[in-house]
């Protein structure tokens, strides 16, 4: 319930700042893991899966409130930027086809809308808040083993390996995926204008990764974390 | 530079932490392996094979079979069926009839074990693609063998197998020979012979197979004269020892893909299918081969297979289409066979099959170079225009 007053409070108590433009570089890593179900196949199951992730946030930060004792003031932190995200999963089999897996690396174009919370002060800030994003699927790979029925000369299970872009079919795959999001950000000033940040970020997809082309289709939904480092500058607006 | 906080924002940060509270997916519901669902209704019998199908048959991204029509169409029918009476039983089966009839895959059979239908089985592709009877061993042993060759030898042998689930009692034939002047001649009436050859009671193969081998790599050979005409098919690794003597380096003939999840689509990336060669030395003289409507699943991967090769010509008529590969082991591969709520089994290809030229035979057959119609009366006397237009092909 507090989390629904914290918005609330904050338009109560929204006052008078010096709002700021930042932009930023940042990278990282990902982890990602798909949600489905696949209990009915016989000796699978899905792991997470790492990947890259390269953001370029814009934010616009605006103070409203000052506690002078402490030194510190709190703002609000409009965020938003584009980044590029790679969302991967395993797909293992076990026993005896352990031989046999998937690993999967699926490419996003994401840009996320986030309000944060801040808590600054002089030489650091603290920002955590929530958001809304809206991504695009751009490519993927898949790489693994998969038991090749004309390989009848190779030992059981006549693993066939590969390593090749995925390819996309239309009836099934939905390059669109949207979700909620959220973010905490740990700020520390270098210069006036400049500074260096820890992020932390979880994206929830809320739509199917496919097309709905089927009846009783079961869904796959992403689930990715993200940790980052990254730099950003004032903007002179 | 001082700014006023916009009335907007406060607002737009209401409205994100409320579709962060509210807004959540659908749950993710799985389904059951098919064999697992209670036989105890129609309701759930048609629930496993349908939902057994989704899952299972690898050919949906090809087969026009709408099967959420299916779903809507028979679903409320098979509810109203009694399982435990005999009259339903039988429109079960006529409903099952009706939802199998369109499906391309060539090797598609649909057995029961409920006793009232245990001596019944649906099979869609013979209803399309049964035209004319297979011709009998006896053909190929002594009707062409007595009027065309020169030297000869067959044998054939029974041997115990598993078809459909069931065991089944099949045969291994053989013919080999040479018809003047110096074409070689195989005939094979079944494609078993990795599992029998060298094996002990089965030994009657040997000669035949290894007088053909004999012939193969002899001097003077005008040609090869593969006959594969009423062939139903059978073990993959028959590709290798029948096409791999005429080949000496890997031959890329076909891409087979597999099932990877529950989704009708869900496919592993396309692995390529391989012919190994046997033997160090390609065969460089011109292959015919003969077909016809009755060749079947390894006797047309073996055509496409060869096909690949520039001297190689197929005469006489397009194969059944049953290209998809299978193997019994149905734990390994994403899909093919299944049983269904201990009411039925479901004989189905393990891998979908796509040949070179990027196309797919299933349900349709590969076709011939050469058309030579089918005549029964010049058969009944103990000639083969077939096999003449071959002999006439080679000798030009």
């Amino acid at each position: 319930m507090r989390y629904f007053l914290l918005p609330i409070f904050i338009c109560l108590i929204a006052s008078e700042g010096r709002a700021q433009w930042d932009i930023g570089l940042e990278g990282g890593a990902a982890l990602n893991t798909l949600q489905t179900n696949i209990a009915n196949r016989p000796q699978q199951q899905l792991r997470p899966g790492f990947g890259l992730c390269i953001q370029v946030p814009l934010s616009y930060t605006i103070p409203f409130a000052k506690d002078k004792g402490a030194g510190a003031n709190f703002g609000l932190s409009l965020q938003t930027g584009f980044m590029f995200l790679q969302k991967g999963y395993m797909l293992d089999r076990t026993d005896t086809l352990q031989s046999l897996n998937q690993q999967n690396r699926n490419s996003y174009v994401q840009m996320p809308l986030y309000a944060l919370f801040v808590f600054n002060r002089k030489s650091f800030s603290f920002q955590l808040g929530g958001g809304i994003y809206i991504g695009y699927w751009v490519g993927g790979h898949v790489k693994g083993g998969m038991p090749n029925i004309f390989n009848t000369a190779l030992p059981y299970p006549g693993t066939y390996s590969y390593s090749e872009p995925y390819v996309f079919d239309d009836r099934r795959d939905d390059r669109w995926e949207d979700g909620w999001a959220l973010k905490t950000r740990f700020v520390a000033k270098l210069q006036r204008s400049t500074a260096v940040f820890l992020a932390a970020q979880f994206f929830q997809s809320i739509t199917d990764q496919q097309k709905v082309y089927m009846q009783q289709q079961i869904p796959r939904y992403n689930g990715t974390w993200t940790a980052s480092v990254g730099i950003q500058k004032e903007l002179p607006w | 530079m001082v700014k006023r906080i916009p009335r907007q924002i406060p607002i737009l940060t209401v409205l994100i932490f409320a579709l962060l509270s509210f807004g959540c997916r659908k749950g993710i519901q799985g389904t059951l392996p098919p064999d697992q669902y209670p036989a105890s209704s129609f309701s759930a019998v048609f629930d496993a094979f349908w939902s057994g199908m989704n899952t299972n048959y690898v050919f949906w991204s090809i087969d026009t079979t709408n099967w959420d029509r299916v779903h809507d169409e028979y679903a409320p029918k098979f509810s109203r069926l009694d399982i435990n009476n005999p009259v339903h039983v039988d429109s079960a089966f006529s409903y099952f009839r009706q939802i199998t009839n369109g499906l391309i895959d060539g090797h598609y059979r649909l057995t029961f074990t409920l006793p009232q239908l245990a001596d019944s089985f649906l099979q869609p592709s013979a209803v399309k693609r049964y035209r004319v009877p297979p011709l009998p061993f006896s053909f190929f042993s002594k009707t062409i063998t007595q009027r065309y060759f020169s030297r000869y030898w067959w044998a054939t042998t029974p041997f115990q197998s598993v078809v459909a689930g069931k065991p089944d009692t099949l045969s291994q034939g053989i013919v080999a020979g040479l018809i003047d002047p110096q074409i070689v001649y195989l005939h094979l009436d079944a494609f078993y012979l990795s599992d029998l050859l060298g094996h002990r009671g089965f030994e009657i193969l040997d000669t035949p197979w290894n007088q053909f081998l004999s012939l193969l790599h002899g001097n003077n050979v005008k040609g090869l004269i593969l006959d594969l005409r009423s062939n139903p098919g059978g073990l993959l690794a028959d590709l290798n020892l029948v096409a791999g003597q005429l080949i000496d380096s890997p031959l890329h003939f076909a891409d087979t893909r597999e099932k990877s999840g529950n989704g009708r689509l869900d496919y592993t990336p396309w692995a390529p299918a391989i012919a190994t060669p046997q033997s160090a030395v390609s065969y460089s003289q011109p292959i015919v081969i003969l077909t016809d409507q009755n060749s079947q699943s390894m006797a047309e991967m073996t055509t496409m297979a060869l096909k690949c090769l520039p001297q190689t010509w197929i005469i006489r008529d397009t194969t059944w289409g049953a290209t998809g590969p299978l193997n019994t082991d149905v734990g390994l591969y994403g899909g093919g066979q299944f049983s269904f709520a201990a009411f039925g089994y479901v004989y189905t290809s393990s891998a979908e099959y796509r040949y070179r030229d990027g196309k797919f035979y299933e349900g349709k057959g590969f076709p011939p170079d050469q058309y030579v119609p089918v005549q029964p009366a010049a058969i009944s006397t103990g000639s083969d225009p077939q096999l003449e237009a071959a002999i006439t092909y080679l000798n030009h």
